[in-house]
C-alpha cells in the first residue's frame, strides 16, 4: 500500500490553540471497562492507533472559551471521535483481530471496494490522505465511534495531533456520519 | 475546590499506590504490511535514501487492547 499520488482530502498539518473537528490524532485510547474486586483494580482499554474528532467545531470553540468562565454552560462532557483503520487491514477483514473480532473481507478491486473508496458506500468514510502526511489510507467505520473525556484528549493533543481536515472535507465527513447515525431500518 | 473536568481530579485525598501489571495483545504485521510500509517510507521521501531519520507513518498498526491489573493499597 503505497502513499497514493490521488489523495481526496486536504489537510492542515499545524496544530490550533484548541481540538478541532476533522482533528487527527494518535493513539487515542478507548476504556472498555474498569472493575474492582477484594482490592485488585483491572482495567481494560482499547488503543487505536488513529482516531479523527466528529464532535462540532462550534461546541468545541465555546467548550475552549467557556474554561475560564464562571458560568460554564457551554462545557462539554466528551468528545465524539471515530477510530480510523487502516484500509488495507480493512480490505482484508483484519482490522479488529487484535481484539478478538474478525470481519468480512471487501475486494477493493471489485465493486464493493470501488464503492467504498469512492465514499459511495454509506457506513464507511474512505480517506486517503496526501503525500506529505504521514497517515496510511485509512476508513472510518461509522458504526465505530466512542467518546473521549476533553481532559483526555486535551492532554495528549500536544504529543499525538498528526493533521486536520481541511474545513471542507470535515463537512464531509460530519454530513455523512449524521446521515449514516439518522438512518432509518425499515423491515425488509 | 478541585475541579471534575482537570485531568489531576481526584475524589479521594488518600494515597493511592498500585502494582501494576499490563498485558496487551501481540502486535503482529502481516507481511504485506509491513512491505507496503517500507513501500510507503520510499515514497515518502521521494525514493532517496535517508539517514540517521526515517519518516514514520501512522495508522499502519491495528486497534489493540491493554489490560492494566493492580493491588490498591490505601493508606
Amino acid at each position: 500500500m503505497e502513499k497514493s499520488q490521488l489523495a481526496n482530502v486536504a489537510v492542515k498539518r499545524t496544530r490550533n490553540t484548541r481540538i478541532c473537528q476533522g482533528d487527527v490524532f494518535r493513539d487515542v485510547e478507548c476504556i472498555e471497562y474498569v472493575s474492582e474486586k477484594r482490592g485488585i483494580i483491572e482495567v481494560s482499554k482499547i488503543v487505536f492507533p488513529v482516531a479523527l474528532v466528529l464532535t462540532q467545531d462550534c461546541d468545541l470553540e465555546q467548550e475552549s472559551g467557556s474554561r475560564l468562565k464562571a458560568m460554564r454552560s457551554n462545557t462539554l462532557l466528551s468528545v465524539l471521535v471515530a477510530p480510523l483503520y487502516n484500509a488495507e487491514h480493512v480490505f482484508q477483514g483484519e482490522h479488529l483481530v487484535d481484539i478478538g473480532i474478525k470481519a468480512e473481507t471487501i475486494n477493493k478491486r471489485r465493486s464493493p471496494g470501488e464503492y467504498l473508496v469512492k465514499n459511495d458506500r454509506p457506513r464507511y468514510h474512505y480517506l486517503d490522505f496526501p503525500e506529505n502526511t504521514p497517515v496510511a489510507a485509512s476508513i472510518a467505520d461509522f458504526k465505530h465511534y466512542f467518546s473521549v473525556h476533553v481532559s483526555y484528549l486535551e492532554s495528549i493533543r500536544r504529543t499525538n495531533f498528526v493533521c486536520r481536515l481541511s474545513d471542507l472535507f470535515r463537512e464531509d465527513v460530519s454530513q455523512r456520519f449524521a446521515a449514516y447515525l439518522g438512518r432509518i431500518g425499515l423491515p425488509t | 475546590m478541585s475541579d471534575p473536568f482537570k485531568s489531576d481530579y481526584v475524589v479521594s485525598t488518600q494515597p493511592i499506590t498500585t502494582s501494576q501489571t499490563v498485558t496487551t495483545t501481540p502486535q503482529l504485521e502481516a507481511p504485506a504490511v509491513a512491505k507496503s510500509l517500507s513501500t510507503s517510507v520510499t515514497a515518502l521521501t521521494g525514493g532517496a535514501q535517508v539517514f540517521g531519520f526515517e519518516p514514520r507513518l501512522y495508522g499502519t498498526g491495528k486497534p489493540r487492547r491493554i489490560v492494566i491489573r493492580g493491588k490498591i493499597a490505601i493508606g
